[in-house]
């Protein structure tokens, strides 16, 4: 059977979302591939059974009884001198039939009634859930037998039919929730706004939702089901004789089990691996959203083991390097980056020659849109890049330690004491299952191996300083009864427990609302000045990188292009990339005009592995010419004088007397119609 | 008397109409309901832009859910064209498809991932009776409207990118040219560069059509970029409301001094001087208050935003205040002049 032909089936089983394509891909498993072509085959040698069948399933032949395996019977024969092969597979169709009947039957029942209670709501729901709930209390094998004792054996597939009603119970719980899931999705909202009636919404929008869970769902129920149907068959209630069944070929087997064991071994071969395949099938189908899952989740995978660096060169600075005369740092820098690259394993550079210093007491941010690497470039400090990321080269030196090349081991001791990270979300960082005070009092214990007592004194203090007005009060509180300004408070807290000496914090108050991000940026603010602690703060918005940082490197596609102090850097940019960045912003000033339209960047930021040969901003970047397709170092222009930023653009120089130029022209304009 | 204010002078008949809309929700069977939108009333008129501004809970959202009929109001009329949709039935409001389009928020979930573009868009026209043909130009006429090129009708959503997603929505709202268009948050899940791109095609038709806007967002910025007027919402009552421009700029309400004093402008320099503003008014009000949300709630007899006011006295614990004109926009303050 050739591997399209597998494909096929396995596409035409997995009910594929259309346009996704990713549940065929999925089947390509080994699991997968041998699931669907086991049953696939089954389907296959049942459905042309009597064109190959070297004998009839029921021709007795008295002479060659219990024979194993032969050249005229390849899988032996039974009791009676029937051909063990013929019968293994003439069982096979109606198996496979009367299995797919209680799936078909199972799914025929709940899919309505899913759909039913997702859409109308609580009362329907709880009518069918109780309704559920009934038919799952019932014992299924006990009223199988009560009704093979009513109706008799023979009738599998009224059997397999009542057996599709019970298995209707479990299938509805586990689709109500997919559903349920689905229809708090906005798109089901927009197809409401469009006029789509109920039945519409759940054909066309909640149906395809459900498609993987039920392709498992439905695989796993029919392994179950053919289980069930041989057990009955193997009690005797399955069809009548002289037909075959492999519950029954293995009942009949087990009588001349010590005398003739072989006769036990196809039909029990076969059954398991129908099953397993029916379960591999379901398990391949299973892994495809996990794993899409996983990719969709893995920018913030941050508990991942952490690969060991490939090949550190710590670099050291040369007094010749134009870094110096970025942020004159007062005394040794506590944290010293130099030309540290990140590269995706096995593939592209995701940050290129990164260098950053940052004394204590100051706040650096890096700034950049999604994708430009900001983030990776925090996390690599901490020793937390997601699995698939590592550090191809550079040095991170913190408090004069070399991190870079440190092993996770090495590292641990550092995390939380040394450098400490403050969430995105503190709602998903906090675990909503216990008290703030016993995340916080563990986090103190752990730091500063102190009794519980004191560990609670602490935390008290410790919410104090992140300005919680009840401490005591909010020690005793759930994760989810504090308002978001509140749990991001608390998180901060978490992070200072260790006494770190520098604190990441990637989009700190992203998810908070504008007055408590306020309020959270005071906050740390304050915590700069009266600790001294170091902040590397990496946002999306240039008003919360000027409102709190000293320091600002922006970053694109992977480096950096303009570094220097956050008021050289906001209010007079060199770097085009920062100048448009300020300008598509709609936050104004009061007293600035609000403009016709912002300015556009148009494009997106190119993804690793697609970075222009030369400036990397030059494809979106109105001012580009022929020399921008030359690779551009960072430089330092305008001189060692106030201003010591460092600018990444071959026509900084002009464009920026260019800018002058016009606005003094519009300058000029200005005071001329002011004149007149 | 208020009402008389919140009209919009240009038109005689406003495209929606909101007056005195009030929701509750109910979380648990045996929970007290809680109020999200308490007595708010305000027009849109053709071709107008408002925005709707406050911070997470203050019910920005549910007021536009309301409109859209995605949320059942207990009490007020909210009005398309003059007539009366308050609990009005899917089935109703299907022919409604022309008059009242909505644009959500999060551009990767507000698309089926199971239908084409060119369905997608054309979902509402098809519930119309509209011919296929027909539908099929009207729905290539919106997505190039929006910038995207006419072969992406037949792409699925997830091959686009969030600004893409986003103007696929706003192509969805368009197909069916309608006179009311409620966008929730249409913005704030986008990158600051997309973003930009977005505000501008949306401020092109704001400037191009006559279409009614009706804006929900929790950024002041990109109101003040987009709307002509602005409501401030504050646990679901109105605080103030009147010309984007003027509120943004010179705030009266203590609750849109706060709001506008806390968007960061990117400026260190005035940063600075609004965080020792901030300082000396956190230090003037107790601190930390408001923050286990003890505040009056909605319901209670004092202005909702006095435990977290600056300027608060007992009248504003005791009374809540009702909105009041001043200098052309209304003010839900005491103290406010």
């Amino acid at each position: 059977m050739s591997g399209t032909a597998t494909r096929a089936q396995a596409r035409a089983a997995a009910r594929p979302a259309p346009g996704r394509g990713r549940l065929p891909r999925s089947l390509r498993s080994a699991g997968g591939i041998f699931g669907a072509g086991w049953l696939l085959l089954l389907a296959v040698l049942s459905a042309t059974a009597s064109l190959w069948q070297p004998y009839r399933p029921d021709a007795q032949n008295l002479f060659v009884r219990l024979q194993g395996p032969g050249s005229s019977h390849w899988l032996g024969t039974d009791d009676l001198g029937r051909d063990t092969l013929t019968r293994v597979f003439a069982a096979s169709g109606p198996a496979l039939l009367a299995a797919a009947l209680s799936v078909v039957v199972a799914f025929a029942v709940a899919v309505p009634l899913v759909l039913a209670a997702a859409e109308h709501g609580r009362r329907v729901e709880r009518l069918a859930s109780r309704g559920a709930e009934v038919m799952l209390a019932l014992p299924v094998t006990i009223i199988l037998l009560a009704l093979v004792g009513a109706v008799g054996g023979g009738d599998t597939y009224l059997i397999m039919t009542v057996l599709g009603l019970l298995m209707a119970a479990p299938v509805y719980r586990t689709l109500l929730g997919v559903a349920q899931s689905l229809h708090r999705r906005l798109y089901i909202d927009a197809a409401r706004v469009d006029g789509v009636g109920p039945v519409r919404i759940g054909i066309r929008y909640i149906l395809p939702g459900m498609a993987t869970v039920t392709a498992v769902q439905a695989s796993q129920l029919f392994g179950l089901s053919v289980l069930i149907q041989s057990g009955l068959a193997f009690m005797g209630f399955g069809p009548a004789e002289p037909a075959p069944s492999w519950g029954g070929m293995i009942a009949t087997a087990s009588q001349d089990l010590y005398t003739d064991p072989w006769m036990m071994v196809p039909a029990g071969v076969v059954l398991a691996l129908t099953v397993i395949a029916a379960n591999e099938l379901g398990d391949a189908l299973a892994a495809s959203p996990h794993e899409q899952e996983r990719k969709r989740l893995r920018p913030r995978a941050r508990r991942k083991p952490v690969p060991r660096p490939v090949k550190p060169e710590p670099r050291p600075l040369t007094p010749a390097s134009p870094l110096k005369s970025v942020a004159p740092a007062s005394g040794a820098p506590l944290l010293e980056v130099t030309d540290l690259s990140l590269g995706l394993a096995a593939g592209p550079p995701v940050v290129t020659s990164l260098t950053l210093r940052l004394a204590a007491g100051r706040v650096l941010g890096l700034v950049g849109e999604s994708g430009c690497g900001k983030t990776l470039s925090a996390l690599a400090v901490l020793g937390l890049l997601p699995p698939e990321v590592s550090l191809s080269s550079g040095s991170i030196r913190f408090e004069g330690r070399e991190l870079a090349g440190m092993s996770e081991r090495q590292l641990r001791p550092l995390r939380g004491r040394g450098i400490a990270m403050i969430p995105q979300d503190p709602m998903v960082a906090l675990d909503p299952l216990f008290t703030v005070g016993s995340q916080l009092t563990a986090q103190l214990r752990r730091f500063r191996r102190i009794g519980s007592k004191e560990a609670t004194r602490l935390a008290i203090e410790q919410l104090r300083l992140v300005g919680i007005a009840d401490p005591a009060r909010a020690l005793r509180a759930r994760p989810y009864e504090l308002s978001g300004g509140m749990a991001q408070r608390v998180t901060i807290a978490m992070a200072l427990a260790g006494q770190p000496r520098l604190l990441i914090a990637d989009e700190p108050t992203t998810a908070l609302d504008v007055t408590v991000q306020a309020e959270i940026l005071d906050l740390l603010r304050g915590l700069v000045e009266d600790t001294g602690v170091a902040v590397i703060i990496v946002s999306h918005d240039m008003g919360v990188i000027a409102d709190i940082c000293d320091e600002v490197a922006v970053m694109y596609a992977g480096h950096i292009v303009e570094q220097g102090t956050a008021t050289a850097v906001l209010e007079d940019p060199w770097h085009p990339y920062t100048t448009a960045l300020l300008a598509a912003s709609p936050h104004l000033a009061a007293d600035q005009q609000v403009p016709e339209r912002l300015v556009m960047i148009p494009g997106q930021v190119p993804a690793p592995g697609r970075w222009p040969g030369g400036c990397r901003f030059a494809p979106r970047c109105p001012f580009a010419e022929q020399r921008c397709q030359e690779p551009v170092d960072l430089a330092p222009h305008g001189g060692p004088g106030a201003s010591g930023t460092l600018v990444r653009c071959a026509r900084a120089k002009e464009l920026r007397e260019l800018r002058a130029a016009v606005q003094l022209a519009s300058g000029d304009r200005g005071l001329a119609e002011e004149r007149s | 008397m208020n009402e008389a204010v919140l009209m919009n002078e240009a038109g005689p008949e406003p495209a929606l109409a909101v007056r005195n809309l009030s929701v509750r929700y109910r979380s648990g069977w045996r929970q007290q309901p809680v109020t999200a939108v308490d007595d708010v009333s305000f027009d849109i008129a053709t071709g107008e832009t408002v925005g709707l501004v406050g911070e997470s809970g203050s019910g920005k959202s549910t007021i536009a859910k309301a409109v859209l009929g995605l949320q059942s109001p207990c009490a007020g009329r909210i009005t398309l064209n003059g007539r009366d949709i308050t609990h009005t039935s899917v089935r109703q409001r299907r022919s409604m498809v022309g008059e009242l389009r909505a644009v959500f928020q999060d551009p990767f979930s507000s698309l089926s991932p199971f239908q084409t573009v060119g369905q997608t868009v054309a979902e509402p026209l098809r519930r119309q009776q509209v011919s296929a043909g027909r539908a099929r130009e009207l729905a290539a006429g919106a997505i190039t409207s929006v910038g995207l090129p006419e072969d992406a009708l037949s792409r699925y959503p997830h091959q686009f990118s969030g600004g893409q997603r986003q103007r696929i929505a706003l192509a969805r709202a368009l197909v069916s040219d309608p006179d009311v268009i409620v966008m929730d948050e249409p913005v704030s899940a986008l990158d600051l560069s997309t973003q930009a791109q977005v505000l501008n095609l949306l401020a092109e038709l704001r400037d191009r059509r006559r279409h009614a806007l009706l804006f929900v967002a929790h950024d002041l910025g990109v109101v003040r970029f987009l709307c002509q007027r602005v409501i401030v919402l504050y646990h679901g009552m109105v605080m103030e409301a009147g010309p984007a421009a003027d509120v943004t700029a010179r705030p009266k309400h203590p609750y849109s001094v706060a709001l506008t004093a806390a968007v960061p402008v990117p400026r260190p320099g005035e940063q600075a001087t609004r965080r020792a503003v901030r300082r000396a008014v956190t230090a003037q009000a107790s601190a930390g208050a408001g923050q286990w949300n003890a505040s009056a709630g909605p319901g209670s007899a004092g202005c909702p935003f006095a435990p977290r006011c600056p300027e608060a006295t007992d009248v504003c614990r005791a009374q809540r205040p009702l909105p009041r004109q001043l200098e052309g926009r209304l003010v839900a303050c005491h103290h406010a002049r």
